[in-house]
């Protein structure tokens, strides 16, 4: 997903999700780190982005102390 | 953005060695050339760059030899290349495919006898194998290549397509990935993944604790029995493909005899058979929503009326505004006058008595000005909002019982069909069973395969029963595994609990996302189809385009009905406006290469083509025969976004060497 525009609508969409319901437990840096990693490599379908994820996650874990 | 900027084909078709070099610029580009010379044949060497795909053919294996150039051949040269020069945004690519016999001195007989690879350079640098297999995914996904490359003659398939429950999925799968829909499903699935490593973590952990609970050992219990149910149900598959097979050959066997024919026409008729039952519970589908919506008919005058009261409102408030600022205006005339001593109205210069007249036609015209209150101005902001929205939305609350007269009668014509096909199957049917019984063979052959068919489906039966208990095996080892992890107090465990709630919480907001984005997309690949529609389509009754879950596109006509896409040039009209709205929604955006792209259309909508190609992609390729399209016309419409014309001719009349020259 090349063009910012259509990455930040879609980030936006969600985003908005995630401020009305999930707010508690996901941060707007999270879901937007884990969205960019997709967009990066959303053309093709390799573990790169599974790990990338899983990286990201330990992370994220790591700072809400949860390792 | 992708733009290609040179393409260069060497011994492919007609092409010898020949480059084409298109503008940087926004634009059309036209190559022009007759039949037989290399039109296809240039959109089949960008195919065979990009994706390594040859024409279809039914011998697979000769489809390269059919695709070397005829007097390369003459003297044993049976290499092919396709060089493409593209760039992405910033970015420079060089992309070369090749093929080349991989012996030396005997002559290839077919695709195995080649050796098929590419290169890909990234400004100036090769990029290794795997590398350049992601670049060139990334730049040009092939799955989404029938919405880039593509033969206008086609087009007309796309909305047949998305009825046809077979192609659908494929069809919906490569439009959401061109508009990147797979970013949030692919998110979701890592996730779930993450969360199945953490989920088994944590079971792990539990069953040490609880290895002497009740539960726990009730879990072992059941994997011990989900272990045996497997065992038995991959035996009882393998049973069941050795009957298929031998099914097949005695049906294969029965088809060969004299029932073959009777055979295939009952094939066929399953086949329609199913298209129909489909579209039966489709249209019962259609029919259920519209009824579920019919409520909003009964608003509809209200919501009229409603509309009228606003909009007589808007129109007093307007005129109370232009009376209001008469006045401001007389008034200020008059009072420049008495300022300057001289009537701006006839330029008569002013005595005093003239100016104490007017100084008193002042005071009444002050009196006179029509007072706008703040209250009248909010109702006016209020009723402008509320008419825009109705006007938006009336549509939607127009009364469904022409729709659902309309849906009802396609149900009964097609429950008709339904019926007659059912009948026509029956009475195949009955001369197949007479046929079988004319001769002895034949009798035993339709015993063996009456027994075969007994024994797939037992099988198939078994497997079936055996699924339900595995599922059922399943839940009940998930709800075990609940119970155990439940039981557990240790702070590790604490933590990737914690962790597990989170992950499935990400994993929730994911899908609900997808729901919504999906939506969004949907209502803005409608709308700008929508507007190429209308500035397309010359039926002044059509006002818009409905899409529907599949990414197929109806008519809807100035009665709010919707009109079925029955004719091939408005099947043509729609399936372009879908392409457009899509490059113009997608993450991935990228040329439009069109091989003879106005198909059935007759002169008119040809025109109006013309005029909508600048707003399906920034860089458009057509491939047009002599004649196709009035070339003063195009030039005419397109003015200096017609960036290039090239021509493809035969050297000295040589049908096996086209060049291409810049018109």
């Amino acid at each position: 997903m090349n063009e910012n525009n259509n990455f930040m609508k879609l980030f936006k969409t969600v985003n908005k999700i995630r401020e009305e319901k999930y707010e508690d437990f996901i941060t707007e840096e999270l879901l937007f780190d884990l969205l960019k990693i997709e967009n990066d490599n959303f053309e093709i379908d390799t573990d790169m982005s599974s790990k990338e994820i899983i990286q990201l996650l330990d992370k994220y874990f790591e700072k809400k102390a949860l390792l | 953005m992708l733009k290609i900027k040179k393409v260069t084909i060497k011994g492919f078709g007609p092409y010898i060695d020949q480059a084409i070099s298109f503008p940087e610029k926004r634009g059309v580009n036209i190559i022009w050339g007759d039949n037989g010379f290399g039109k296809t044949t240039f959109i089949n060497a960008l195919k065979f760059g990009f994706y390594q795909e040859l024409p279809k053919k039914e011998d697979k294996d000769k489809s390269i030899l059919d695709v070397v150039n005829m007097q390369n051949k003459k003297v044993n040269d049976y290499n092919i290349s396709v060089i493409i020069d593209f760039s992405i945004n910033d970015d420079n690519y060089s992309l070369t495919r090749y093929a080349k016999p991989k012996y030396k001195d005997s002559i290839p007989e077919g695709y195995n006898d080649f050796d098929i690879d590419f290169q890909l350079q990234k400004n100036g640098a090769l990029l290794s194998k795997n590398d350049g297999k992601i670049s060139l995914e990334r730049a040009m996904p092939e799955n989404t290549s029938r919405f880039f490359i593509f033969d206008g003659e086609l087009l007309e398939e796309y909305n047949k397509l998305a009825e046809e429950s077979q192609f659908t999925y494929k069809l919906k799968d490569s439009i959401e990935q061109i508009l990147g829909v797979p970013i949030l499903t692919k998110g979701k699935r890592h996730v779930n993944e993450y969360n199945k490593i953490v989920s088994n973590k944590l079971l792990q952990l539990s069953k040490k604790q609880n290895e002497d609970s009740k539960n726990y050992k009730k879990w072992e219990e059941k994997t011990n029995e989900l272990k045996e149910r497997e065992n038995e149900r991959f035996s009882i598959e393998k049973d069941r493909i050795k009957f298929q097979q031998e099914y097949d050959k005695i049906y294969d066997e029965i088809k060969k005899g004299p029932s073959g024919t009777k055979i295939k026409e009952y094939e066929n008729l399953e086949r329609e058979l199913s298209t129909v039952k489909t579209k039966i519970g489709m249209k019962k589908l259609d029919i259920k929503n519209t009824i579920n919506d019919s409520w909003r008919g009964l608003t509809y005058q209200r919501l009229i009326l409603y509309k009228n009261e606003a909009v007589s409102f808007i129109n007093s408030y307007k005129n109370k505004i232009k009376k209001h600022d008469t006045y401001i205006k007389n008034v200020d005339m008059y009072q420049i006058s008495v300022h300057k001593r001289n009537c701006e109205i006839c330029s008569k210069s002013l005595n005093n008595i003239d100016v104490e007249q007017m100084e008193k036609k002042i005071d009444e015209l002050k009196l006179q000005i029509p007072t706008i209150t703040d209250d009248e101005k909010r109702e006016y902001d209020k009723f402008n909002n509320v008419v825009t929205i109705i006007s938006e939305k009336l549509e939607r609350f127009k009364p469904e019982q022409t729709r659902l007269e309309g849906l009802s009668n396609d149900l009964e014509g097609f429950e008709l069909d339904e019926y007659v096909i059912q009948e026509k199957m029956k009475d195949i049917q009955r001369s197949i069973e007479d046929f079988s019984k004319q001769r002895e063979e034949n009798v035993i052959l339709e015993d063996q395969k009456k027994k075969a068919l007994d024994n797939l489906s037992n099988a198939t039966s078994s497997l079936k029963d055996l699924d339900k208990n595995i599922s059922e095996i399943k839940e009940q080892m998930k709800r075990l595994e609940s119970l155990i992890k439940e039981q557990i107090d240790d702070t590790k465990l604490v933590v990737y609990k914690e962790k597990e709630m989170i992950l499935s919480q990400l994993h929730s907001l994911l899908e609900e996302g997808t729901e919504v984005f999906r939506n969004q997309l949907k209502t803005r690949v409608q709308s700008d189809a929508e507007k190429l529609f209308l500035k397309f389509s010359n039926q002044k009754d059509f006002t818009g385009l409905r899409i529907n879950h599949n990414y197929g596109l109806d008519i809807v006509h100035s009665s709010g009905e919707i009109v079925p896409v029955k004719s091939s040039g408005f099947s043509h009209i729609v399936s372009l406006c879908l392409i457009g709205a899509l490059h113009k929604n997608a993450p991935v955006k990228g040329p439009v290469f069109i091989d003879s792209p106005s198909g059935r259309l007759d002169q008119i909508h040809k025109n109006n083509l013309v005029n909508i190609l600048t707003d399906i992609s920034d860089q458009v390729v057509l491939l047009l025969y002599n004649g196709e399209l009035d070339e003063q016309m195009i030039r005419k419409n397109l003015g200096s976004d017609l960036t290039a014309e090239f021509e493809l001719i035969h050297e000295n009349d040589n049908a096996f060497k086209t060049i291409i020259i810049e018109r």
